[in-house]
């Protein structure tokens, strides 16, 4: 994989995360946005190579981070995420809309629950509707997940590496 | 000359990325906050871009018999606000009256602050803003809307250069205030918490007091910080506890959406050394 692409594209998701911007789309009084970092962690953990995948998973959770107030929830969380969604990407037709949607969403539902937990752990924070917060922003970004992916594999056309692994090759969990 | 190509499997790439997000997330806030004021602090004009989260939108009336929302909104802070200024002066007047030396006069500054962005996260009730610790700012320090008229946050963390303001609807902001009442004696100290939907709740009130839908939300006054109570809100809705029935469940809701604001006030604290007025 070339890392320039995926450089660029993580960091204007970092900035869309970070600022303003997504609130044009934001809905209901929680103000939900899509989370644009998941859809990038769901796309290049079921497109890259294991080690890259991992690396990515890491990156996209760190910069998430760095985008937030603390440190260490979003990048635990993201990897662990990236390298499931990397495996359970061998079973999943992930060129069907309603696959990339599901996968969207549980991914998102994971690590937004996992950083949660961790961001509560580590600074005794915690919110009473959380749950319910995490679920529509999971379901937003499900809907509008789709269309990211599709501008994703246009712009990475060509950029990602064949898959040189067989599915019994691929992941951590052998 | 030979090159000895050394390749990480699969599992142990995982088991070190894992062990370096967690040392990430054991190292103290206080340590990592400094990466994230640093990206802000780069990526300020970028974040700024786009628009803050819309707050309710209000209808004009038609007819000039009726107050705009807003306007009405405007006065019943100022009033109130007075009217606090007024009780505060009087308990003043009677203890200068007691006492001829004077009461000592804190030093409350005042920053204007510039909203970079608004939490990232929908979980947290948050803004970034453009002035920090260089100017006065710190943890703690309190937070107004631009007119300068009621309470909206407090300062939960500060860079040289920006700060983070938990607005007073985060689930995780309490702060200390007063229930008041037009007219009345009523005047009951409580401990309020935001309810991370846009409102706030106080609990921990006994129900012989008598509080009212209407009745008017201040903070507290806290030396240096706060020289007279400043309103919050009013009280939307006062129920029965249902875990403690003796206890009152009291919503209040903020006169100020904080997170439409383009520019907050912030009370700074009397620095150390400054000549006393």
């Amino acid at each position: 994989m070339r890392w320039l692409p995926f450089a660029i594209l993580i960091f204007i998701g970092t900035l869309l995360e970070a600022g303003n911007l997504l609130n044009v789309i934001a809905l209901g009084q929680w103000h939900i946005r899509p989370a644009v970092l998941i859809v990038l962690l769901v796309f290049y953990a079921a497109q890259m190579r294991t080690r890259e995948a991992l690396v990515a998973s890491f990156i996209i959770g760190l910069l998430m981070d760095i985008s937030g107030s603390q440190m260490g929830p979003h990048t635990v969380s993201y990897l662990l995420i990236g390298g499931l969604v990397h495996q359970a990407a061998d079973h999943l037709r992930t060129h069907r809309i309603n696959h990339q949607a599901l996968m969207i969403f549980a991914a998102y539902l994971a690590t937004a629950l996992i950083a949660y937990w961790l961001g509560a752990l580590k600074t005794g924070q915690r919110q009473e509707y959380a749950v319910r917060i995490v679920l529509l922003t999971g379901f937003y970004s499900a809907c509008i997940g789709p269309f990211f992916w599709s501008f994703l594999l246009r712009v990475n056309r060509g950029l990602i590496a064949a898959p040189s692994q067989t599915p019994r090759q691929r992941g951590y969990f052998r | 000359m030979t090159r000895r190509h050394f390749q990480l499997s699969g599992t142990a790439s995982f088991v070190m990325l894992l062990c370096a997000g967690i040392v990430l997330l054991l190292l103290p806030s206080a340590v990592t906050q400094r990466v994230n004021f640093l990206f802000a602090e780069t990526f300020a004009p970028v974040m700024r871009l786009g628009r803050p989260p819309a707050g309710e939108t209000v209808a004009a009336g038609d007819s000039d018999a009726y107050v705009p929302r807003r306007d009405y909104e405007g006065l019943w802070k100022d009033h109130q606000n007075l009217h606090a200024q007024l009780l505060e002066l009087q308990n003043a007047y009677e203890t200068l009256s007691q006492i001829r030396s004077g009461l000592p006069r804190f030093f409350s500054g005042m920053v204007v602050a510039d909203v970079i962005t608004g939490s990232g996260s929908v979980l947290h009730h948050e803004l970034l803003i453009n002035k920090g610790a260089a100017d006065g700012l710190g943890p703690g320090s309190y937070v107004m809307s631009p007119e300068g008229n009621s309470i909206v946050g407090v300062v939960s963390q500060s860079s040289d250069l920006m700060a983070r303001v938990r607005l007073l609807t985060d689930a995780n902001q309490s702060i200390e205030v007063r229930i008041r009442r037009d007219g009345g004696p009523l005047d009951v100290a409580a401990l309020m918490f935001g309810d991370g939907r846009g409102a706030c709740t106080i609990a921990m009130v006994e129900r012989q007091k008598d509080i009212r839908p209407g009745d008017a939300v201040f903070a507290a006054a806290r030396p240096g910080l706060l020289e007279v109570p400043l309103i919050i809100g009013r009280v939307a809705e006062v129920r029965p506890d249902e875990e403690s029935p003796l206890l009152w469940q009291i919503r209040v809701q903020p006169v100020e959406d904080a997170r439409t604001l383009k520019t907050v006030a912030v009370i700074v604290a009397d620095p150390l050394g400054s000549p006393r007025r």
